[in-house]
This record gives C-alpha cells, sequence and structure tokens, in this order.
C-alpha cells in the first residue's frame, strides 16, 4: 500500500513538472527541449496506473480501483501544499516515500 | 459553448450549493466520523476492556442462552456477531404484544452472555445517525438530508462545468490573495476527491430511494411490503403463521455450515423468524467487511437447521445488485484500516470543500450578515459540538439517569453556545476564538483521558492510544486554523 501510495505521489510530481505553471519552480528551470513536457506526463500517467495495478494486487480488481482512487486523491492533496509553499523541496518527500516502498515491498514484510 | 450557458450553471452552482451548504458541511463531518462507528462505541465504553479475538461459536452459544432466558415469545431475534473491530455481540429482539417494549437492543458480553456493564451511551451511533437524521422527528431529518444531497449532487455537476480550469489548475493553490485563495482551495478540495463526493451524494440518494420515492413500490407492493424488500433480495418473508411451540435448535453448528460456503469469510449476523416456534426461520447473513459490495449474502434454515432453498430474492436482477454495490461503498467498511483512512479524509475533504465554498461566498463580500454568522456557527460550531460530545462521554456520572440522551444534549449544548458566540461576534477574531477553543478541547482531551480512564497514551492500548494520537492531532490542526486567522487579520 506505501509502495502503491509512493507511485501516486511520484506520477503527480512529474505530471505538475510537466506544467508550464510548476516546472520552473520545481525545477529551477523551465523545461527546456520541447519533448521534455510529453515525457514528463506520459512517465507520470505510467507511475499512476502502475500504481492501480499494485493495489488492485493487493485488494483485488473490486475493491483496488476504489482504493487507488482514494490514493490519487491523497497523494495530491499532499503535494499541493508542497507545490505552494516548497515547490523545489516537493521531490525530496516523493522520493523517500519511494525509496521507503521499494524497501518494505523488496526487504521488509509486505 | 454559449457563453449564457456557463453563468447560468454558475447561478445554479452557488444557489444549489449554498442553499444547504451549512446542512451539508454537518454531514460531511459526521459522516466521516461514522467510518469510525465501531471505534468510538469501543472508545465511548472505557469500562469494556476490548477481548482478544473472539470465537464467534461461543459468542453465538452464549448470545442464544440469553436470548432464551430473556426474550421468551419474540417474533424475532437478530444476532450480530462481534468482529475485532466491535468485539461485543448485539442482539436485538421484537415482542410485539405482550407487556415488555416492543424493541430491545443489548451488548453483550460474548463470552459470558451476559449485558455488558458500561456507561449508557450511543457511542458511534450517535454520530452514524446525526448524519442523515439529524435526531429530528418523523423523518424530517433523512427529507432534509435527502434534498441537501440532491443539491450537492447539481453543485457537483454544475460546478465541474464552471471551473473552466479543472486541469490547468489541478494542483494550484494561491495564498494570501483574499477570495481568489478559497476559490483555489475549494477548487482543490473539490476536484481532488471528486470521484468520492459524486459516489458519496449519489449512493446517499440511493440508499434512502424507497423514503424519497416510495411510490412505485407502493403501487405494486401496498398490501405486503416487505415482500418488496423480499423480491430485492433485502430480507426474507417469515411464514405468516409461527405455529405451535417446538423448542429451539442450536443455532451454533450452523456456522460450521456456513463455514463450508464462504471458506475464509465470516458470517456477520444470525437472524431468527419465530424463535422456538414450528415455522422457524434461521438466517445466517456474510459479514459487511470483506467485499466491496453490501450484497449480504445468506443462507437460510428451517427451525430444526436444515438448509432450505434459495428463494427467488436470492438471485437479484441488475439494478438490485448495483444498488448493493452502491450502498457498500457509502459504507466503506471493506479493505481493512487503510481503505477507511482514505474515506475518511476523502470526507473530511468533502467537508473542507463545503466549508470554503461557504466562506469564499461571504469573503466576496455579497453574502449579508446571515450567512456569516451561519458559518461561523456552523464551520467553528460543529468541531466544537464533537468535542463536547466526547467531553461529556468522560465528564457525566455513569450512574445518571437517562444518561446516553443527555451525552446528545451536550452535543448540541455546545453547538449551541458556538452559535451564540456566533450570533454575538462574528469577526476574524470570533473564528480564532472558536478555532482555539476546538483545539483546546481537544488537545486536552488527549491529555486528560488517560487520567481519567487509565488508558491513555502510555498504557499501550492500542485503540485509546489511537483516540488520543487523533485528539492530538485534530486539536494541532485547529490551532493552526487559529494561528492562520489571525495571520489573516493582521495581513488585513
Amino acid at each position: 500500500m506505501l509502495m502503491a501510495f509512493a507511485l501516486v505521489c511520484a506520477g503527480w510530481w512529474s505530471v505538475a513538472a510537466a506544467m508550464p505553471r510548476h516546472a520552473r519552480p520545481m525545477l529551477g528551470r523551465n523545461l527546456s527541449p520541447t519533448w521534455a513536457a510529453p515525457v514528463l506526463r506520459g512517465l507520470g500517467a505510467g507511475l499512476i496506473l502502475s500504481s492501480l495495478i499494485r493495489v488492485a494486487g493487493l485488494y483485488g480488481w473490486a475493491i483496488g480501483p476504489v482504493a487507488w482512487l482514494g490514493l490519487c486523491g491523497a497523494g495530491a492533496m499532499m503535494l499541493v501544499p508542497l507545490l505552494t509553499w516548497r515547490p523545489a523541496w516537493a521531490a525530496l518527500p516523493v522520493a523517500s516515500l519511494l525509496i521507503l516502498g521499494c524497501h518494505l515491498s523488496w526487504i521488509g514484510p509486505p | 459553448m454559449r457563453p449564457g450557458l456557463r453563468q447560468a450553471m454558475a447561478d445554479l452552482h452557488r444557489w444549489a450549493g449554498l442553499g444547504p451548504g451549512w446542512l451539508l458541511f454537518a454531514v460531511f463531518l459526521t459522516g466521516s466520523l461514522s467510518y469510525f462507528r465501531p471505534e468510538i462505541s469501543m472508545w465511548t465504553r472505557p469500562e469494556i476492556r476490548a477481548a482478544e479475538v473472539v470465537d464467534q461459536t461461543a459468542a453465538l452459544r452464549s448470545a442464544q442462552a440469553f436470548l432464551e432466558r430473556n426474550a421468551e415469545g419474540a417474533s424475532r431475534w437478530l444476532i450480530e456477531l462481534p468482529t475485532p473491530r466491535l468485539p461485543l455481540t448485539q442482539v436485538m429482539v421484537w415482542q410485539p404484544g405482550g407487556p415488555g417494549p416492543h424493541y430491545r437492543h443489548e451488548l453483550l458480553d460474548p463470552r459470558a452472555g451476559t449485558v455488558v456493564q458500561a456507561r449508557p451511551t450511543f457511542g458511534g451511533d450517535f454520530f452514524f445517525y446525526f448524519h442523515f437524521d439529524l435526531h429530528m422527528p418523523w423523518r424530517l431529518g433523512r427529507f432534509l438530508v435527502g434534498f441537501a444531497a440532491m443539491a450537492m449532487l447539481v453543485a457537483l455537476l454544475t460546478g465541474i462545468v464552471v471551473h473552466r480550469r479543472l486541469f490547468a489548475d489541478f494542483f494550484t493553490f494561491r495564498p494570501h490573495k483574499g477570495p481568489r485563495s478559497w476559490l483555489d482551495a475549494h477548487n482543490v478540495f473539490g476536484v481532488l476527491a471528486l470521484p468520492y463526493h459524486l459516489m458519496i451524494a449519489y449512493s446517499g440518494l440511493v440508499i434512502l430511494m424507497m423514503l424519497y420515492l416510495p411510490w412505485g413500490a407502493d403501487r405494486l407492493f401496498a398490501a405486503q411490503p416487505a415482500l418488496f424488500l423480499a423480491e430485492a433480495g433485502q430480507s426474507i418473508v417469515p411464514p405468516p403463521d409461527p405455529g405451535p411451540a417446538a423448542g429451539q435448535s442450536d443455532l451454533a453448528p450452523l456456522l460450521t455450515e456456513a463455514d463450508r460456503h464462504w471458506p475464509g469469510e465470516a458470517p456477520g449476523r444470525v437472524d431468527v423468524y419465530w424463535p422456538g416456534r414450528a415455522a422457524s426461520r434461521i438466517v445466517v447473513t456474510l459479514g459487511d467487511d470483506q467485499r466491496l459490495t453490501h450484497a449480504g449474502e445468506r443462507l437460510v434454515f428451517d427451525g430444526a437447521g436444515a438448509p432450505l432453498p434459495a428463494e427467488p430474492g436470492q438471485v437479484r436482477s441488475a439494478p438490485a445488485r448495483l444498488e448493493r454495490v452502491l450502498y457498500g461503498l457509502h459504507l466503506g467498511r471493506f479493505g481493512g484500516w487503510p481503505v477507511r483512512v482514505l474515506f475518511f479524509f476523502s470526507g473530511l475533504a468533502g467537508a473542507a470543500m463545503v466549508g470554503t465554498g461557504l466562506i469564499l461566498w461571504t469573503a466576496k463580500g455579497h453574502a449579508g450578515r446571515l450567512a456569516e454568522t451561519l458559518n461561523l456557527a456552523v464551520i467553528g460550531g460543529l468541531p466544537i459540538a464533537v468535542a463536547t460530545f466526547f467531553w461529556a462521554n468522560r465528564l457525566l456520572p455513569t450512574g445518571l439517569a437517562g444518561r446516553a440522551i443527555l451525552e446528545g444534549g451536550c452535543f448540541f449544548a455546545g453547538w449551541s453556545l458556538a452559535a451564540v458566540h456566533a450570533v454575538l461576534r462574528r469577526d476574524a477574531v470570533a473564528w480564532r476564538t472558536q478555532f482555539a477553543g476546538v483545539a483546546t478541547l481537544f488537545i486536552t482531551l488527549a491529555l486528560l483521558d488517560g487520567v481519567l480512564t487509565g488508558r491513555g497514551l502510555s498504557s499501550g492500548d492500542r485503540l485509546f492510544a489511537g483516540f488520543d494520537l487523533a485528539f492530538l492531532a485534530a486539536g494541532c490542526g485547529f490551532a493552526l486554523l487559529a494561528r492562520l486567522c489571525r495571520a489573516r487579520r493582521g495581513g488585513a
């Protein structure tokens, strides 16, 4: 579940970084090559979808999508204050969540 | 799109949202608390030491022994088996005719089969019933909440049309910009939990649809309303004639049968129609915390415990199945605590969406004094009422007559006090006072609860520690809001 949440957060981060309004405060510069935005957006969509697959693996395809929609909302809700007040640091909690998620799902208890 | 349409939608959004907004805020907040209904019911009865996992068969046996001693001649027994979340047996008894009350509800110790010794309280049921019934007579509350839910559905759909930059503003919040900031917050809380908001408003209406739109079923099933519920797959129709007395068979072996039908899934309740009579029917229903749908699959037995073939209602039509799925979605009992926590925060996001929308309206300067007063009385007042309820549960003497009702009275008294304060003063200072009041109530409760019950953070009691932490978090949240009020006043 934590891994799924980390994937959602990373996905939203990536989607936000692809938006012109957020790119500069988040990355410190404008998105330079023209293909960077679509790539980030695609990456974000992929991460969020992979989270759906993960949640459905945990809960099955009846409860899974419901839990996943809740996770999507929670992940985005966490990102909003970060993008408002500390946009450049937003990557930090997202990355730590990902590392923790990977650690728990491959090494520690599931 | 024609320019006139968006303006029309904006007007509709405003009136559909503002009219029932204050009521919706209360429904969202108490509804969110209802996701923790069993936990609140345990916390409000600190005398009960939560048992370890209870054997359902033993619980059923002790409940049957209790009912045979205390509910002779009843027309129906309903036994809710203990679960890890509410490790108590609940029994409900219907006894039409005879001298005693016609309906009784008792909480039993699952091992001893005796009525639990705890302070009288409604516990989590108080918030659960408030969120759709408002504790009003004649089902008035249910109609009010129904109108509010319908209006909310309209407000959501028109809101999507009005919100021009749904994706461009997905993550956008611009602080310190007056109404602009409130609009951003309103959009964020609305859009990010939009699937939840749509689901909860629609499913809430569907759950009570037979109350809101009874005419079709009335026409077709006027003589036998119970037959409609049976055909919709929600209950069975017991034989009309109870027949002669014929000792009640042992219920416990039926759980073995249930385990054979639903391996790995625990049954939730056992219903006995005409207990101890020849025409008795026993219904074992699957627990409601394992599947998305609230279908309540069941096994029906005759009085001797022999399985009966499935009735027509067992095979449900597609609309009946959809209704059960929406019911299950609204209750959110599946998926364990991670899903419950997500539902809880989605519900709070709903309250925040409504609250920011109401404040936005007054921040724009269009609204009158009444709206400003109501905003403070509801957004500041309801959390005060909730905290008062929890405090009353701890402070009212346990032997007091009508204690459970008085706890509810304290909830409304706390709310009224906040409302009077809001009438007298409704400036930024008053907001700060109320938020600081909520913060104080919650933080002191978290700190003093361990002293009052001996089951605080330090005692290692998980349920009580969880509540203390939640109260602390709520208190800190409201303290932050109070600080923000001060900052806003200093800035403006």
